[in-house]
């Protein structure tokens, strides 16, 4: 089969292509279609940056250690045996 | 022993009264907890608050837990839905789910800004992620947590599928106009400050 993506087609698909989700065959039209196709490129570029920078802004945080001493002094009055 | 069996090992000895090994398993899951309730509401008192009420509501149903699922994932599925009730309290503005849906079923059409080369590292960090904080509040919950669980906290989709109770297929969906909708806003976001790669469409 030799048929082509249109930009909608990438624009749909595009998370599956990211999440590689889809079949070999689909990865390889929209990889043909964004070697030709600038704007697709860059929107899958852009979708990449997203989520890169979403992940770089919320970096993982230590639990303070009081947040983790409430708990246990919570579970440890309510039921105490 | 792998991770998963120490878990299980300790919640089993939990479910017979032993507080200490419930104390091992927060020591264990608790980052992953309060990083959630901090990425799902932006706040610390509040990520402290699900933490809370997570542990609480986990050691009172740890006999209806039968592994069927990962400790964690249970516990996931817990914070998550404390926090869905607290973000569906919140008095922010909300783009539509109509919004959504129309984002992802039109290719844009009018201009496009390729900001994908802007160097992160000379950004204003605590602006961009102000930006992209509004945005993610500003996703209806069902959407934020979706976005949250797969991108942020990088579980896979059947993993999110199963601590929210939906089908991977909406999984899918949800995480696909989330994204859109969140490069539409950093989009803007570049267009304002004068990126270059305007291009025509």
């Amino acid at each position: 089969m030799n048929r082509h993506c249109s930009c909608e087609e990438i624009y749909r698909m595009l998370s599956g292509y990211i999440d590689d989700e889809i079949d070999a065959l689909m990865k390889e039209m929209i990889e043909e279609h964004i070697r030709e196709c600038e704007r697709c490129l860059s929107l899958l570029h852009t979708m990449e940056k997203t989520l890169a920078f979403s992940r770089k802004v919320h970096r993982r945080r230590k639990v303070p250690q009081r947040v983790v001493e409430r708990v246990y002094y919570e579970i440890r009055i309510r039921y105490r045996r | 022993m792998t991770r998963t069996d120490g878990e299980l090992a300790l919640v089993e000895r939990a479910k017979n009264g032993d507080t200490k090994a419930f104390e091992d398993l927060i020591k264990i899951t608790s980052g992953k907890i309060y990083n959630l309730g901090l990425r799902l509401l932006h706040n610390k008192e509040d990520a402290a608050d699900i933490m809370q009420e997570t542990y609480i509501a986990a050691y009172e149903n740890l006999p209806k837990f039968k592994g069927d699922s990962s400790f964690s994932t249970w516990l996931y599925r817990i914070a998550t839905n404390f926090a869905l009730m607290k973000m569906r309290k919140e008095k922010g503005r909300k783009v539509s789910e109509e919004r959504l849906k129309e984002l992802s079923r039109h290719l844009y059409d009018t201009t496009f800004t390729d900001w994908s080369e802007s160097p992160v590292d000379h950004l204003k960090k605590q602006e961009l992620k102000e930006v992209l904080d509004n945005a993610i509040e500003s996703l209806p919950p069902k959407y934020r947590s979706v976005f949250v669980l797969h991108d942020i906290e990088g579980l896979p989709i059947a993993e999110v599928a199963e601590i929210l109770s939906i089908s991977k297929g909406a999984v899918k969906t949800r995480s696909h106009r989330s994204r859109l909708y969140l490069r539409e806003k950093l989009s803007e976001y570049f267009k304002g400050r004068g990126v270059k790669n305007l291009m025509r469409v």
